[in-house]
């Protein structure tokens, strides 16, 4: 049982690498907005097979 | 360019009418309205389409209709002025104010796009670097309806960017760079690291505690379980000290000012429970309350954060009256016309405007005779008849001929400038209309808080031991969430549903103020009515004589009567040919006079010229024209040698939807007022057929009147406008909407907008911010009595704060599911 001296602070940092990750996004802006990235995925999908079609 | 635009402007302006009397179903192939006329090959509804559909099929760019939903509706509300209306984007002025200089090579612009409103769209905009050299980059934030565009300010300039943009279908105003546009959006990034942080914290503890909560019953050494308190404390603490304090700094704004809010007793809520904890902690209590106060906060916070990203928030900048007149005016100096910029012109200068043209100051009529359009100032729907020694006002067009006026009053002195500064003015001393939902949570919180301390002192009496746990048991269990929750719950989803559609709102509280507004003001033109005149009624109609009519008439294309005399031709399928005629010369404000190849004199006019020209009327043709000017409407005709033979009568028509709405209204015990600055008569008329009161229609008034009607008037009350003439009454209102989001969204006046302009969408809005109100009311009912019942058995200490930790999130998933299945807007 003594692990849980071990397991808990490695589960701790773990999730703290996830919070400075979360962190690392907020300030670089890609929470900005929300909406249009997902708009935008679906009209460069399509670019990309006329260029493919073209080669 | 210059012709280019001016047919733009004709074309555009009838495009509305034509919709209105559609019966073919050839559809435009730009924005799928169907398109009236039988004329063959034509493809598009209006010129504006047609060119935006030439420029992007010129730029390779045709894919856009392919990604566009055909459905969708969007004929381009192009902007008539020229290349000239955006160089004020290239002044040093402007260059501080809306371009950040990020390296010698590149400058960086935002714009707010009004017209963003599908996913072509953003295709489309972001292909600007493919169309426009020297623009490197362009990103559309489709939420906001922005555009952020990086070029080279040594390639292409800002002025040339907004063209561009603009004739593309998607009229810019640019954003400032200021500071506080950087700060706010500083401030949201801040909010999600509390967030994120609420989140780690409460992840975490919850993990903890259900070791706790497992060891409760099965049994746990004490060594490991002190060790998971005070582990929980330590992770709680950057929520309670960094998530938590927007909590903290309302709570204490509103002690210094002695109000009550909501923050207060979550503020409370959180430290208490945290120092709880802490004492059960040292005291090597088994229960710790660490996990309800990081889920608290973390709920808490995601549902204002929600919230406030569902608020249309436009962060365009004021407009100013310059920004409004044409940038250049044609000063006549020693008989000779010197372009100047506008700013330049001084009192009692002579200026030149030629038909199409906005009058840039107000002045009087030198030289000339026309008619004009005033209806953006005023909201007059019918031009303007005027000649030497009339006075104009900055902002009305020209419709017909050159004029020469002198300047008597320029920029902020003009009407215009005087409208502006109404807007400015501070809003009336009118207490703002108050959250009744929010000050009952507050309330019930604080008894809580009463019911905890009496309850402590009892038990305390009774069992001191116990005091301390029953005392929390009740904070934990009556905890604020729920309650905090009821309103953003349902608002939020409502606002989420209203976007949809088109609404965009920019206040949190727009839904209960609407239901609460007694008083709906509408404006007339442009509001109840079309904001345009079409032809209601014709007397004499025939196929030779609409004929002649036709001809005549497309001699003053830019007439609004003559636009509306076109439509009715065009629309009556019955004319065969073009009917050739001589000598046809247009009198400014008067009518049109030519000659048939027969030698027949034809005159097609006003009235009152016909009858001075020695026209002469039949006597029932005299009862009928009494009857139509009578009912506000205007009346032209056509006469062949001496006699009327063809009598239009034109007036605004009622919107679509108009009827519905006031019935809606007048069912709901509401009272309707029209405000308007047009003609009595012609607001007689729409009263009238919408069946409004004539005491509560009032005509004639100037933007000023309309704001002191409103601010004199005690009730909640609500204004509806669509021009910059509303502007002034709206900012003096409980609660502003603005149609189609014109001038008043951009200056932001208006408390929310319906983009679509249509008064269907406006009942429905009014329908769901009823049903939103009583969701809300069925929230905090459901969240009041889970307190009661939660607190009661708190109070007699059953409740253990496992049964507490289950209960709390339960009701808050509970007001979240209600509001969600409660169906607030119209299913389409």
């Amino acid at each position: 049982m003594s692990i849980i001296f071990v397991l808990l602070p490695i589960s701790l940092f773990l999730a703290m690498l996830g919070l400075v990750a979360y962190f690392w996004n907020v300030k670089s802006g890609q929470f900005d907005d929300l909406d249009t990235p997902a708009i935008r995925m679906l009209l460069n999908d399509d670019e990309d097979k006329t260029e493919k079609a073209n080669k | 360019m210059e012709s280019n635009d001016i047919q733009l402007r004709v074309q555009q302006n009838s495009t509305v009418a034509h919709k209105a009397h559609s019966h073919s179903p050839t559809l435009c192939a730009h924005c799928g309205s169907p398109i009236i006329g039988k004329s063959e090959n034509v493809e598009f509804c209006c010129k504006g389409c047609e060119f935006v559909f030439h420029t992007l099929q010129g730029l390779g760019l045709g894919a856009y209709y392919s990604l566009k939903n055909a459905e969708e509706k969007t004929c381009p509300s192009l902007n008539s002025s020229a290349a000239k209306k955006f160089l004020y984007l290239d002044d040093d002025i402007a260059k501080r104010d809306f371009i950040e200089i990020i390296s010698p090579e590149i400058s960086k612009i935002s714009l707010y796009l009004p017209g963003i409103h599908c996913a072509a769209c953003i295709w489309l905009l972001e292909k600007l670097p493919t169309v426009l050299k020297g623009v490197s980059r362009s990103r559309v934030q489709f939420a906001k309806g922005e555009i952020e565009i990086e070029f080279n300010p040594n390639i292409v300039k800002p002025s040339e960017i907004a063209y561009s943009l603009n004739s593309l279908g998607y009229p810019p105003v640019p954003l400032s760079t200021s500071s506080i546009l950087k700060a706010n959006r500083n401030e949201e990034r801040m909010m999600m690291m509390r967030i994120g942080v609420a989140a780690f914290c409460a992840a975490n503890t919850m993990m903890l505690s259900v070791s706790l909560f497992q060891g409760f019953f099965s049994g746990i050494e004490e060594p490991y379980a002190s060790l998971f308190r005070w582990l929980s404390a330590v992770i709680a603490l950057p929520a309670v000290i960094f998530s938590a304090y927007p909590f903290y700094r309302t709570a204490v704004g509103a002690l210094l000012t002695g109000t009550l809010h909501i923050d207060l007793p979550i503020a409370a809520a959180v430290v208490l429970t945290y120092i709880a904890g802490l004492i059960n902690s040292a005291n090597g209590q088994e229960f710790v309350y660490f996990d309800s106060v990081t889920t608290l906060i973390f709920l808490l916070l995601l549902g204002r954060f929600i919230q406030s990203r569902a608020i249309s928030r436009s962060r365009a900048t004021a407009l100013s009256p310059w920004d409004l007149l044409p940038s250049t005016v044609r000063i006549a100096e020693n008989d000779k016309l010197i372009e100047k910029p506008l700013r330049e012109l001084q009192i009692d200068d002579l200026v030149a405007v030629l038909p199409g043209e906005r009058i840039p100051s107000d002045g009087i009529i030198i030289e000339g005779q026309s008619s004009i359009d005033n209806s953006f100032i005023t909201g007059e729907s019918l031009p303007v008849e005027v000649k030497k020694d009339a006075a104009v006002l900055a902002g009305a067009i020209n419709l017909e001929s050159k004029l020469i006026l002198k300047a008597l009053k320029i920029g902020a002195d003009s009407r215009l400038g005087n409208i502006f500064r109404e807007i400015e003015k501070e809003q009336s001393t009118r207490t703002p209309m108050e959250d009744r939902a929010n000050r009952l949570s507050a309330r019930f919180v604080l008894a809580v808080f009463f019911l905890a301390a009496i309850t402590y002192c009892v038990w305390n009496f009774l069992d001191p031991a116990k005091a301390f746990d029953v005392t929390v048991s009740i904070l934990i269990v009556t905890c604020p969430c729920a309650l905090s929750l009821a309103i953003p719950a349902a608002a939020t989803i409502s606002l989420g549903r209203a976007r949809k559609r088109g609404i965009f709102i920019r206040r949190a509280n727009a839904f209960e103020t609407l239901a609460d507004t007694q008083n709906f003001y509408f404006d007339k033109t442009g509001t109840l009515s079309a904001g345009r005149i079409v032809v209601q009624e014709v007397i004499g109609q025939n196929v030779d004589l609409l004929e002649i009519a036709d001809a005549m008439v497309s001699f003053a294309p830019l007439h609004p009567i003559a636009k509306a005399i076109t439509d009715f031709c065009q629309n009556s399928n019955s004319l065969t040919k073009r009917v050739p005629i001589n000598d046809c010369k247009h009198l400014s404000g008067r009518g049109i006079k030519g000659a048939l190849l027969n030698g027949t004199t034809v005159r097609l006019g006003s009235l009152r010229w016909l009858l001075e020209e020695g026209v002469q009327l039949s006597q029932l043709q005299k009862s009928q024209i009494e009857k139509f000017q009578f009912e506000g409407q205007s009346i032209s005709a056509l006469a062949l040698n001496n006699s009327v033979n063809l009598i239009f009568a034109l007036a605004d028509q009622i919107a679509p939807g108009a009827k519905g709405l006031i019935d809606y209204l007048k069912a709901e015990g509401k009272q309707v007022f029209i405000l308007s600055g047009d003609s009595q008569g012609a607001v007689n008329s729409i009263a009238d057929k919408l069946q409004i009161e004539r005491k509560n229609a009032k005509g004639e008034l100037f933007p000023e009147q309309k704001a002191d009607i409103i601010s004199q008037d005690i009730s909640h009350n609500c204004m509806v406008g669509d021009g910059l003439n509303d502007a002034p009454a709206m900012k003096q209102c409980d609660i502003s909407i603005g149609m189609r989001g014109g001038i008043e969204a951009t200056i932001e006046v208006a408390s929310l907008y319906i983009s679509s302009g249509s008064l269907t969408d406006l009942l429905d809005l009014l329908k769901a911010s009823k049903k939103t109100v009583k969701v809300i009311r069925n929230n905090i009912y459901y969240a009041t009595v889970y307190n009661i019942i939660g607190g009661a058995l708190a109070v007699s200490g059953l409740v253990n704060p496992i049964v507490a930790a289950v209960l709390m999130p339960l009701s808050s998933i509970t007001i979240i599911s209600y509001s969600l299945i409660s169906k607030t807007f119209k299913t389409e």
